[in-house]
């Protein structure tokens, strides 16, 4: 796996923002893929949950997957008792084990191909735990960004570059045109990863 | 270079009261009214049309798709009578809540909106998580959630000077931003919010929501059942509205969940249920979007 390094900005995302003339925002539990050069994709407070980026250099299509779990396992156990079901369908879009193969999908219908495709993983951050005698049940950031490194070495994707981990939210900006990424945690500096 | 924290004293506290927006008449003399279970629908009807922007504000709330009602609700006074008093109390508290949150907290790097949308989120997934846990009251457990993190008001203008102080405490000790507050400043948000709660008369439940939302154990007073539980609901819906990643602020996830508290209380928080809870409130986005639409 090739890490990049990122370095800062001379820009301030909201900068970066103000000079971007069209611009998706992306809700978490959604994924979103794209082969227009104009597409701008943004995403706001990206804490425990994860943003998956896919980018084809060569093809120039791309994507953005924000799952909020790792995996959609546990769907099947359920124990807890909660009166009423999930709807199973409903939420596909929210773990990584099904949401970054649907995304890697679309983007193949678009044409990307896995030898010039680049992921970039943003989030999984954590909230402190007092007590916790049962184990910790709050890692479920670290779990998404393991669950996404797995499954994307599975779909046979590399990984290009990491913001993960910490306890303060993130915003990102995709930009389709060059493929290039900002990333800010909140309140500090804005990098640019790619 | 360190930055020397302004600490805050009761005195200096006085005076951050005064600078409060100031909270229309009509809605203080409501949320008394509303404390009384012998209040009538017509008497509170009659109060809530002295002021005409808050009786327009309740109608539209009222004829939301938020309570999905058979038919359009055309005076207050059927209002209270089909949505019953607990559900219009916290929708006095929701406009309350707007009045005084939708506003730009600079200390804490929040824009106008986030406060609100953290205040709102956390409201309708602290009534989803009663309902979830069969808690009888789901309309109360959305009251006293809408205004958890009013002394921000307060302290914001404090925060932002001593921020990386504060951040490298909250770090450090894994107390939690709000603890690293009281440590620097000489009070915690939540701290201020109980002042706030009491200037202002709030139900007690409330104030106690407000006061402990980020550490539950912290409350060694003997309170009831009822009490222990809207607590720990409005703790566990504070966490998840972060995780979630709603209205953050800079202080993000400096925050701890309180499992001793949750786990003493019924909650049986787990990898699971908190996985389960997540979904059920992440579905909960179009109900936060309605309420929010018919609030503004």
């Amino acid at each position: 796996m090739i890490q990049t390094q990122s370095h800062a900005s001379n820009l301030d995302l909201t900068d970066v923002l103000k000079q971007i003339s069209s611009i998706e925002e992306i809700a978490i539990g959604d994924f979103k893929a794209s082969s227009l050069s104009k597409t701008n994709y943004y995403v706001k407070n990206i804490t425990t949950g994860l943003c998956v980026i896919m980018y084809d250099t060569h093809a120039r299509v791309g994507g953005i997957a924000y799952i909020i779990l790792p995996d959609s396992e546990f769907q099947q156990t359920q124990t807890t008792g909660f009166k009423k079901p999930l709807d199973d369908n409903a939420f596909k879009a929210c773990y990584a084990d099904i949401a970054l193969p649907k995304l890697w999908e679309h983007l193949q219908g678009l044409g990307a191909n896995a030898e010039n495709t680049q992921c970039v993983l943003i989030g999984g951050s954590q909230l402190f735990t007092f007590g916790g005698g049962r184990g910790n049940p709050l890692n479920i950031g670290a779990r998404n960004a393991i669950t996404a490194r797995t499954t994307l070495a599975r779909m046979g994707l590399s990984i290009k570059h990491t913001e993960v981990g910490g306890n303060r939210p993130r915003h990102a900006v995709f930009m389709l045109a060059d493929g290039r990424i900002y990333v800010q945690m909140k309140g500090g500096e804005t990098l640019r990863i790619v | 270079m360190v930055s020397i924290a302004k600490k805050l004293t009761l005195e200096s506290i006085t005076q951050e009261l005064t600078k409060l927006p100031s909270v229309p008449d009509v809605i203080l003399k409501l949320s008394q009214m509303l404390e009384n279970p012998d209040v009538t629908a017509e008497e509170l009807g009659q109060v809530i049309q002295l002021d005409p922007q808050l009786t327009a504000q309740m109608l539209r709330a009222s004829n939301s798709a938020y309570y999905a009602l058979p038919r359009e609700i055309s005076s207050m006074k059927e209002a209270v009578a089909i949505l019953g008093q607990k559900a219009l109390k916290a929708q006095v508290y929701a406009i309350l809540s707007h009045k005084m949150l939708n506003r730009q907290i600079a200390g804490y790097g929040l824009a106008k909106g986030d406060l609100w949308n953290s205040a709102l989120t956390g409201a309708v997934y602290a009534k989803k998580i009663a309902t979830l846990y069969d808690f009888k009251e789901c309309d109360t457990a959305f009251t006293v959630a809408v205004l958890r993190d009013i002394g921000k008001l307060i302290l914001h203008e404090y925060v932002g000077d001593v921020f990386k102080e504060l951040e490298a405490q909250a770090l450090e000790s894994k107390q939690g931003f709000d603890e690293a507050e009281r440590q620097l400043l000489g009070f915690s948000h939540s701290e201020l919010g109980e002042v706030i709660g009491k200037k202002w008369n709030f139900p007690e439940r409330m104030i106690y929501s407000i006061r402990y939302h980020h550490k539950p154990s912290d409350l060694k007073e003997k309170v009831s059942d009822d009490v222990y539980q809207l607590l720990g609901i409005v703790h566990l819906a504070d966490a998840l509205c972060m995780m979630l990643g709603h209205g953050m602020g800079n202080d993000g996830l400096l925050y701890a969940i309180d499992l001793d508290y949750l786990n003493a209380h019924g909650f049986n928080v787990n990898a699971q249920t908190l996985q389960e809870l997540m979904l059920h409130l992440h579905a909960c986005q179009a109900e936060v979007k309605t309420l929010n639409e018919s609030i503004k």
